[in-house]
């Protein structure tokens, strides 16, 4: 179904191209939001994504390809938006209380507060593979794909990024109990 | 022996991230969607993809050479296409932390503060781009002085993003009299379904190792270890037989580790292989299970390789050494089983390892060091340097110098970073230079220039063209 959205929108279908956006623009969202931090940069990255993805469909060789894609679409309209920006973006207010699926146990690792606190502080690089691991479920190879990356390079990152998030986590736990804001 | 996190710990927490994750990911605003459709609704969509097609003899296509006086010192900044970012002007900003020898300390534990270190300026140059529609762009993976010029190879990444098929890649050569206008071959045959990962000359030939991954008629093309030769390297023959994945050069001659690559249910299993000429291949020791990132030799012939453990011990640093002919012993460092062995090299009789520490600490530091042993026999390696929230990818021993590349973590960016070691105890960063700023920048190898200045190549990506470019990083001054 979606191989035959994608040769329609390929052709020029703009209501083919609605369907596939429409698809996917909870996931880009999420993405964008979970990397960038802020509301008006994940919402112009994920705009830039879909209009370039509407002008370049064209040249997609593989149409089973679409999501992988337009994943790799995404990360380069995050990284425009990083470097327009720079370091500091804060702006989500994220509700940490409702966190879904945050089981006791885990909660037990570290506190909801904390995971929020130590994902907002990891680098740009960190975050984006996170997200792309933990929120799309990508495999190894696709995170390669989608950061342009050889896959021992993507597994570097992946694996320094965990071991990031634990370092901020410790961090934060540090400074709860000693007092100090983290 | 240190404590190491088990499986079932790094499970829940990798859970714990997922579920963090899915419940904390922003919905797009209801607006959003409807805006991108008005905007993208009547607007024009660019040209259908151009099939490409083989030339039959190989193309040499010149770059297009913008030639720009720098300076009193002669240099000169060329680039067959715009780049996104100019090369620098300024004046050097090099500045450094550095690690000193520190006895038997435990690699990724020591601490040392920072060293300043003068730093000549860098220039980015294109090199020429054959990728055109490709998304995946080209990448430039390593470089080799040869015939008193230099040959630089690389693949275009057409596998990249919008296909799995790695029949797609092709493997091609730039060739450069002086590191700074380069000519690009592409279209050779033998190169067509190939990516050339290494290049070393030796003998006075040239030898390019990298994969193969012919199309497969209704499956997915698989991709195999592949070796080619050249005298000219222009003229490329493909190696027969048994061929070694990655290559360097020994006391007695090529060396090489021939791997088979794993399936579902096996790892990876190696095995060291030797040539005097780099055309016919034994192997020369018992398989060993790993997958091995570099390896390097020392004049005595004592060779470590580098890379993750498996069986056992899944995806732990592992280091591993043997003598020729001999087989290979394990012998890691146990104190950092989560670090990233990325690369290894012999300078000055010593063997030094590039690290990512995966222990980064909670200001940031830390993260990329350098170890050090002058005998591996003994497992027993010293932090030599720490050079920061960095990710280390690569180390080279050049005449005088060693030099860790990588990206840097530092300020939220990746930057491509070089580091540069002419006593071991001091190490200036290049990569302040805005010859190396822009997001997945990459530096894959460097060498010295007959004339003292360091040459590296890697790849650029391009925000415009959305896609890597290939790119060289040159000195513009000589190495005092």
């Amino acid at each position: 179904m979606e191989r035959e959205l994608v040769e329609r929108a390929m052709q020029g279908d703009h209501n083919a191209f609605s369907e596939l956006a429409a698809a996917s623009i909870g996931r880009l969202y999420g993405t964008a939001g979970l990397i960038l931090r802020n509301h008006a940069e994940a919402e112009d990255a994920v705009q830039e994504c879909l209009l370039r993805a509407w002008r370049d469909l064209p040249r997609l060789r593989q149409p089973d390809r679409f999501e992988a894609w337009l994943r790799r679409l995404l990360v380069n309209a995050c990284n425009d938006a990083m470097r327009r920006s720079g370091a500091h973006r804060s702006d989500i207010e994220l509700d940490y209380a409702s966190a879904l699926g945050l089981s006791d146990s885990a909660a037990s690792v570290a506190n909801r507060d904390e995971l929020e606190r130590g994902f907002a502080r990891l680098t740009d690089a960190d975050r984006t593979v996170i997200a792309l691991r933990f929120y799309l479920d990508l495999s190894l190879a696709d995170i390669a794909q989608a950061l342009d990356v050889p896959l021992g390079t993507a597994k570097a990152r992946l694996s320094r990024a965990i071991r990031a998030m634990q370092a901020e986590l410790a961090a934060v736990g540090r400074g709860a109990t000693e007092g100090r804001p983290a | 022996m240190t404590d190491r996190r088990t499986s079932t710990s790094t499970d829940a927490f990798e859970s714990q991230l997922r579920s963090f994750a899915h419940a904390t990911a922003p919905e797009p605003p209801p607006h959003l969607l409807d805006h991108v459709l008005r905007q993208t609704e009547g607007a024009p969509q660019a040209s259908g993809w151009r099939s490409f097609s083989w030339p039959v003899v190989a193309a040499v296509i010149t770059a297009v050479v913008l030639a720009v006086a720098v300076g009193s010192s002669g240099w000169l900044q060329v680039a067959n296409r715009p780049m996104g970012t100019s090369p620098a002007l300024g004046s050097s900003s090099a500045f450094a932390s550095a690690g000193g020898s520190s006895g038997t300390s435990r690699p990724g534990s020591s601490s040392t503060p920072p060293v300043a270190v003068e730093h000549a300026d860098w220039v980015r140059v294109g090199l020429p781009d054959p990728s055109g529609d490709v998304f995946g762009g080209t990448s430039a993976l390593d470089v080799v002085a040869f015939d008193g010029g230099y040959v630089a190879v690389g693949a275009v990444n057409a596998d990249c993003c919008a296909s799995d098929d790695l029949s797609l890649d092709r493997g091609i050569v730039w060739k450069s009299a002086d590191g700074i206008s380069w000519e690009l071959h592409d279209g050779i045959a033998t190169f067509q379904h190939a990516r050339l990962n290494q290049i070393v000359a030796f003998g006075g030939r040239l030898i390019a190792s990298g994969t193969s991954a012919e199309p497969q008629v209704g499956q997915p093309a698989v991709s195999i270890p592949a070796l080619w030769t050249s005298s000219d390297g222009t003229s490329w023959e493909r190696v027969q037989g048994d061929v070694p994945a990655m290559i360097t050069i020994g006391p007695r001659g090529l060396v090489g580790i021939v791997t088979e690559p794993s399936d579902a249910t096996t790892d990876p299993m190696n095995w060291f292989a030797t040539s005097s000429d780099g055309l016919l291949w034994k192997r020369d020791s018992i398989g060993w299970p790993g997958d091995v990132h570099d390896m390097a030799a020392r004049a005595d012939g004592i060779f470590v390789a580098v890379g993750a453990s498996s069986e056992d011990r899944p995806d732990e640093a592992a280091i591993w050494y043997t003598s020729e002919a001999g087989g290979w012993i394990e012998h890691t460092p146990t104190d950092a089983p989560d670090a990233w062995l990325a690369s290894v090299t012999v300078f000055d009789g010593q063997f030094f390892v590039a690290v990512d520490t995966a222990e980064p600490q909670p200001d940031g530091s830390d993260r990329g060091v350098v170890w050090a042993t002058d005998d591996p026999t003994t497992g027993s390696w010293r932090v030599i340097a720490n050079l920061g929230n960095v990710h280390l990818s690569g180390i080279f021993a050049l005449r005088d110098a060693l030099v860790a590349v990588g990206t840097d973590e530092s300020e939220d960016l990746s930057d491509a970073t070089a580091w540069v070691s002419t006593h071991l105890d001091q190490w200036g960063q290049v990569s302040r230079d805005k010859a190396f700023a822009g997001i997945n920048n990459e530096v894959a190898a460097v060498i010295p220039t007959r004339h003292g200045r360091l040459l590296s190549v890697g790849w650029y990506f391009d925000r415009h063209a959305g896609h890597l470019v290939p790119v060289a990083w040159i000195e513009r001054a000589e190495r005092s």
